[in-house]
């Protein structure tokens, strides 16, 4: 089968006579008619019959897009939800995540490589239809689905209809996301979440297309999208010394956040680990992480937490106000949970975030 | 250009040293949208049971 596939596209390639099932030539400004136009995210993939999109997921079959990896996660966990992460929804709850494999972006220093970047033909992947899934996080004991790993903006017809039928049977969908998608199917798909964090690369154009194969300006636009839903928003933000560790970078990040989501949106710097085509990169040092949460910090930030890494204080929820340690974690695990109905004990200070 | 038996038998070679050097695993990372599917739209790749024993723990992947 997979010699037959190789030769059929050698001989395609090689032969001038393409298969061809127009009933014309198209001219400038033409699309062919069977020819397909994603509008999931801004990459707006014109899919020709028998290709897929650059997130290898969608397929045109017979002049209509296909999801194949629709129902087939390949990846079903049970994770800490700090893990996501999200610090600010239900604290130590555990959520069923589920991601399927393929990716809209090509980031060359992904951390999840091996799922994102992999195409559905090579995968391995498990019969879970969106109606099975609330069944399937209740006999795992979650109250919470995540749409994570990978990214759900890339098996969107799969997180939406899951998303829905969650909803309905009372649990809480958090989406993990890089937020590269188009406004419209955003607001459809955020509506039906409860939490979503979403990975900030860098503050940068230039970043996004050498680093990511994608651009900046849709994913602030989903930030603020998410933000103006009510959801409860957390930013990541992934250091990779020498690419967006630098002060400035981390200061452009934090006023931006400032400005436009609010103080009290939490971020939390992560830990680059050499993955995938940044292997020649080292890990971020510690002292850089600290450096940019000091930063933050002094920026206006409420609520900046280090990821990735095993440090004092990294994980721990401090009241704005009084600086009271209110959630202390070691890692995923919290440790010390002390808000009383999503308030600071000691000032009454309501804190951001889903508690209960 | 006409596909003779010279250029067939060259072709079918490359494809050969292709698999063999593993390039065209490295190509359908670089270059996906090439790839033409004749899947008719199903999920493509390997199927299995859902095993209750590896759901249950943390996974290992970011996020």
């Amino acid at each position: 089968m997979r010699v037959a596939r190789l030769l059929e596209i050698g001989l395609s390639s090689a032969s001038p006579k393409r298969k061809n099932t127009l009933s014309a030539q198209p001219s400038y400004g033409e699309v062919p008619v069977t020819a397909v136009q994603c509008q999931i995210c801004p990459k707006a993939c014109l899919i020709q019959p028998g290709e897929c999109g650059d997130c290898r997921i969608r397929v045109n079959f017979e002049g209509r897009l296909r999801a194949v990896t629709y129902g087939y996660p390949s990846a079903m966990h049970i994770d800490p939800i700090e893990k996501k992460p999200m610090n600010h929804f239900l604290p130590g709850s555990a959520v069923f995540s589920i991601a399927t494999v393929g990716c809209n972006l090509h980031c060359r220093n992904c951390q999840n490589w091996d799922l994102s970047q992999r195409d559905p033909a090579d995968a391995e992947a498990f019969p879970l239809p969106p109606e099975r899934i609330p069944e399937a996080a209740r006999q795992n004991g979650c109250a919470c689905v995540a749409y994570t790993y990978s990214d759900p903006s890339a098996y969107y017809e799969y997180a939406l209809d899951s998303s829905i039928r969650c909803r309905e049977a009372g649990l809480q969908n958090i989406l993990v996301t890089a937020g590269y998608l188009n406004e419209a199917p955003a607001r459809e798909l955020y509506r039906h979440a409860a939490g979503v964090t979403i990975d900030v690369k860098a503050m940068s154009e230039e970043f996004y297309r050498d680093v990511c194969n994608a651009t900046l300006a849709p994913v602030l636009r989903t930030l603020v999208l998410a933000k103006s839903l009510g959801v409860i928003l957390e930013v990541s933000n992934l250091l990779i010394p020498t690419l967006n560790d630098r002060d400035e970078d981390i200061r452009s990040l934090c006023r931006w956040m400032v400005e436009n989501l609010g103080r009290e949106t939490p971020l939390h710097f992560l830990r680059f680990h050499p993955q995938y085509r940044m292997r020649h990169l080292p890990p971020t040092p510690a002292s850089s992480l600290s450096r940019a949460r000091d930063l933050a910090r002094a920026e206006g930030l409420h609520f900046v937490y280090v990821g990735n890494l095993l440090a004092a204080d990294a994980g721990t929820t401090r009241c704005p106000n009084c600086r009271a340690e209110l959630v202390r974690r070691t890692g995923y695990a919290v440790d010390v949970n002390r808000l009383v109905r999503g308030r600071c004990p000691d000032c009454q200070t309501e804190i951001y975030g889903k508690w209960n | 250009m006409e596909l003779n038996r010279r250029h067939f038998l060259k072709l079918a070679g490359l494809t050969l040293a292709t698999l063999w050097t593993g390039a065209w695993r490295r190509a359908r990372v670089a270059a996906p949208r090439g790839l033409r599917a004749v899947t008719g739209g199903r999920f493509p790749g390997r199927v299995r049971p859902r095993d209750a024993r590896l759901v249950s723990g943390p996974g290992p992947w970011a996020g």
